[in-house]
């Protein structure tokens, strides 16, 4: 029998990259107090702060809003209802992770933004997709875009002076290997723990960063946070979940392989990006919208909604 | 008797008592995408599956 390393009784996860097995009430303290040395490491917000939340009703945001809540954190929650349905067997996804998100704010009573695509939008991230792919892709470019478009604009006029998301450190390390396949050295620039406003962009934090997937995941099983297990309908085949995988494989035969990737590179990337290059960021703003875009005319956003 | 084992909502069946290592590799289920849960309570890889025993392989990966 494993046992936790604190207390010596029945370890319920180990972490082998940290050379390290817990039971769950060692757990349940150790993840929010890494999470919080996480937030102070890279100076993300203070408890002064009032945080808006990105929500999807997965384990990750659910976690996130647990932990920061547990942390003494003052929080807002934002959904955005993507309308999506699985193309096969035509269950609604995006419902069963509103059902979800909307559960754990009334539980703890929190404010949660929804914002809801067909409503404001007119149509659903599925009817986008057929109208202007006539559903031949997939459609996780456009949900990229919508989701980046409408979480800027919430936080901004929200006045929040910072939005955090649930990426965790499988997502990051995945995101940095695509990108390191393909060279895109304006993305590996972009990609930090936390990214600063500037020119029209939000605040944004990751303060999952450091954690594996398997621990945010372990954290909202032990905590009882009903959470969307299903992945999204179009993420079958995916090039981030392919590297994952990948990644993961790397894993099994050099434990720490995955932190060693990502945090190492996080110290490379003073170096790499200290001087010589600034990130190429948007001077214009959109005549309807006012976000950022590089053109001076409708940003990307809205020459996607607004052939509605 | 046998060991029920659940992964992603189909149930899978060992006749033999084993470790959750060992189910995982038989399953070719990753370890390190996986949870193993019986009756709510998080298992380690070395813990033993018995006769009887209902448990969840729950897949972490996330994300598209």
């Amino acid at each position: 029998m494993m046992k936790c390393k604190k207390c010596g009784e029945r370890a319920s996860i180990k972490m082998t990259q940290h050379n390290m097995a817990l039971c769950q009430e060692h757990f349940l303290d150790w993840l929010p107090q890494h999470t919080q040395r996480t937030i102070e490491k890279f100076r993300m917000f203070t408890p002064d702060d009032k945080v808006l939340v990105a929500v999807s009703g997965g384990k990750d945001s659910l976690a996130l809003w647990d932990v920061l809540l547990g942390l003494g954190y003052r929080t807002d929650g934002i959904y955005i209802d993507l309308g999506i349905t699985d193309p096969q067997s035509g269950l609604p996804y995006s419902a069963k992770s509103k059902k979800y998100s909307l559960q754990f704010a009334e539980q703890h009573n929190l404010n949660l933004h929804i914002v809801d695509m067909k409503q404001e939008y007119g149509e659903t991230i599925t009817e986008i997709n057929h109208r202007v792919r006539h559903g031949r892709q997939k459609p996780c470019s456009i949900c990229g875009l919508v989701k980046r478009h409408i979480l800027n604009e919430v936080t901004r006029e929200g006045g929040y002076p910072v939005l955090v998301t649930g990426h965790n450190l499988d997502d990051e390390a995945a995101t940095l290997f695509g990108n390191t396949l393909t060279w895109t050295v304006d993305l590996l620039q972009r990609q930090a723990p936390l990214l600063p406003a500037m020119s029209g962009f939000a605040r944004k934090a990751k303060p999952f960063c450091k954690l594996y997937e398997r621990e945010t995941a372990a954290y909202a099983l032990m905590r009882n946070i009903a959470y969307v297990y299903e992945e999204c309908p179009f993420a079958g085949g995916a090039r981030t979940i392919q590297h994952k995988k990948l990644l993961n494989q790397l894993e099994k035969r050099s434990p720490g392989t995955k932190m060693q990737f990502y945090g190492n590179f996080l110290k490379a990337r003073e170096e790499l990006f200290a001087v010589e290059r600034q990130p190429i960021l948007p001077e214009e703003h959109c005549p309807v919208c006012g976000q950022p875009t590089h053109s001076g005319q409708l940003c990307a956003f809205c020459r996607l909604v607004g052939k509605m | 008797m046998t060991i029920t084992i659940i992964v992603r909502k189909k149930e899978h069946t060992l006749e033999k008592e084993t470790s959750v290592m060992r189910a995982m590799e038989l399953l070719e289920v990753s370890p390190q995408a996986h949870l193993a849960v019986r009756e709510g309570k998080l298992l380690t890889e070395d813990d033993r599956l018995y006769h009887g025993d209902v448990v969840k392989f729950v897949s972490v990966i996330s994300g598209g």
